[in-house]
């Protein structure tokens, strides 16, 4: 592979099935900005509550998200990071060469179909806010069928435009996104100093004892927990487990001049998480507190505090996360079926997604579907991991697709799919949180993959 | 142009953040606060939007494949 300084960059040339060339790689402060921006998101309006109504202790979220979040700083920065520098490929092509093109293809429909889910949710959040001028009655957090007519409606409109727009390109949301990401960074912050002086505490055993009083209200009198301090942990670590472990931003640190830019995630993981996550907690506490009411709802929770500024931030939130979500799960099924538009396939994948967002349940399971989203997809990576680092010392072939130039290779579609079925009968069957089942199946995917290379892999010159 | 764009969006991030601040030390009360960030919200898109968004084009870093949680 050819990668000298000299070589000619086409604009426009995103490289994806080719090295990053030296010419085209970015500095550290590019990495910094996008991680910021793109972490303080639509999501972040539902989580933090989320934790609230999980019962979970205010110390537990303080120190849980704290190293939690460290965790996913140095999984960008010490797994995905390095292979990003060195292989300089996107997550696509650099699989495509393990596992095959046709196993690519089925990744990338559960991305696809992921990916509309997600936006599904944050149509929803959208949604909350748009309907306040209107005084739309909110689903509440029992809701799982769309609770009347009018909020189908609205979020019906809501996702409408978003699609259409998303169908148009990725450019201008980018750069719209680009202009609010500073704004909405600092709405989050005032929207939680706000809830906390709404909170009237005088301390912290004063905030601890709202706090609780808080849950016991949203549990209706009773104080359980079903969220603990590993719980949120995990949660914090592995809730973008598909970007860090799972690889998937290698497609970004390709760009990277050094591994060192994985430390640019600790703009998004503490100003997008840490920060946005605790601020939007107090939001509801706030709430509940002024209203004694428990739902959730981010257009309701931010115009309390933050009044229109609020409701702008929620719409503005949640599109510029729906729209770029909408966008790549088009992506994802262009890719899967060859010759298709990639418009034709954004409206396809907007659809869903708005289909969706009429069920607030996505958005009060967000918890459990970005778990289930990670222990999906996240193992793939341990296998790009083990194929990059021990392919030599551990005597089996790297990049055995493309050696055998074969659409699919069947002992990565074995380690990534047995770890995460079983996984997957742990949380239908068993009741365990996803959260819990990201690591052990990342782990197993590892070690299965390079024991059944070991064993079946035949000798290609 | 952007001599006058990029203050006015700065002065709408002070004014986005400073109110919680004020309310925070009884300054203010959250009547105002709402206000001043409105007011901020305003200032921040009319100065932001031709300071960053005409500035340059956005480079793609390759996150248009990946979400944001």
């Amino acid at each position: 592979m050819s990668d000298t300084s000299e070589e000619i960059i086409q604009p426009g040339d995103e490289f994806e099935r080719r090295p990053v060339p030296e010419g085209a790689r970015k500095g550290h402060g590019k990495f910094w900005g996008m991680y910021a921006g793109e972490h303080a998101a639509g999501t972040e309006f539902m989580i933090g509550p989320l934790f609230l109504l999980a019962g979970v202790a205010l110390k537990d979220i303080f120190l849980g998200l704290l190293i939690g979040n460290l965790l996913a700083v140095l999984s960008w920065r010490f797994l995905c990071a390095p292979i990003a520098v060195q292989a300089r490929m996107t997550l696509y092509y650099q699989l495509e060469k393990i596992a095959g093109s046709g196993l690519v293809k089925l990744y990338n429909l559960a991305n696809g179909i992921l990916f509309c889910f997600l936006a599904g949710a944050m149509i929803t959040v959208s949604a909350t806010a748009v309907g306040i001028p209107f005084n739309i009655p909110m689903p509440g957090v029992e809701d799982v069928l769309p609770s009347n007519a009018a909020f189908v409606v609205i979020t019906l409109l809501v996702g409408a435009v978003i699609a259409v727009v998303a169908a148009r390109g990725y450019d201008t949301v980018a750069r719209f996104a680009n202009v609010a990401a500073p704004w909405m960074v600092l709405v989050f912050l005032s929207c939680g100093l706000v809830a906390l002086h709404q909170l009237g505490a005088a301390n912290w055993e004063g905030l601890n004892a709202i706090w609780n009083e808080s849950i016991i209200t949203a549990q209706g009198g009773e104080a359980k927990s079903t969220m603990g301090f590993w719980s949120v942990l995990l949660f914090a670590w592995f809730c973008n487990a598909a970007m860090h472990i799972g690889m998937a931003d290698l497609s970004v640190f390709r760009y990277a001049k050094k591994a060192s830019a994985g430390w640019a995630t600790t703009a998004g993981m503490f100003v997008g998480h840490y920060m946005a996550w605790i601020a939007a907690a107090f939001m509801l506490a706030a709430q509940i507190k002024a209203t004694g009411d428990s739902n959730p709802v981010p257009g309701p929770m931010a115009a309390n505090v933050a009044g229109l500024a609020g409701i702008i931030c929620v719409i503005v939130a949640g599109w510029t996360t729906a729209n770029p979500t909408i966008y790549r799960a088009g992506l994802a099924f262009q890719a899967m079926i060859p010759g298709s538009k990639r418009t034709t396939m954004t409206l396809v994948a907007g659809i869903l997604a708005t289909v969706a967002g009429i069920f607030p349940a996505f958005a009060w399971k967000l918890l459990g579907f970005v778990g289930l989203y990670g222990t999906i997809l996240a193992p793939m990576g341990a296998i790009i991991f083990a194929d990059w680092h021990l392919s030599g010392r551990m005597g089996f072939q790297k990049f055995y697709a493309e050696r055998i130039n074969s659409p699919i290779n069947v002992i990565v579609l074995l380690a990534w799919l047995c770890p995460v079925a079983i996984a997957l009968y742990f949380i239908k069957f068993q009741g365990i949180a996803t959260w819990f089942c990201i690591l052990p199946c990342w782990v197993a995917c590892g070690i299965l993959h390079v024991v059944l290379s070991k064993l079946l892999q035949k000798k290609v010159a | 142009m952007n001599k006058l764009f990029k203050p006015l969006a700065l002065l709408g991030l002070a004014l986005t953040l400073l109110p919680s601040l004020l309310l925070l030390l009884g300054a203010i009360d959250l009547g105002l606060s709402k206000t001043l960030m409105i007011v901020g919200m305003v200032f921040w898109y009319l100065g932001a939007t031709p300071w960053i968004g005409l500035a340059s084009p956005k480079e793609d870093l390759g996150e248009k494949h990946n979400p944001s949680i």
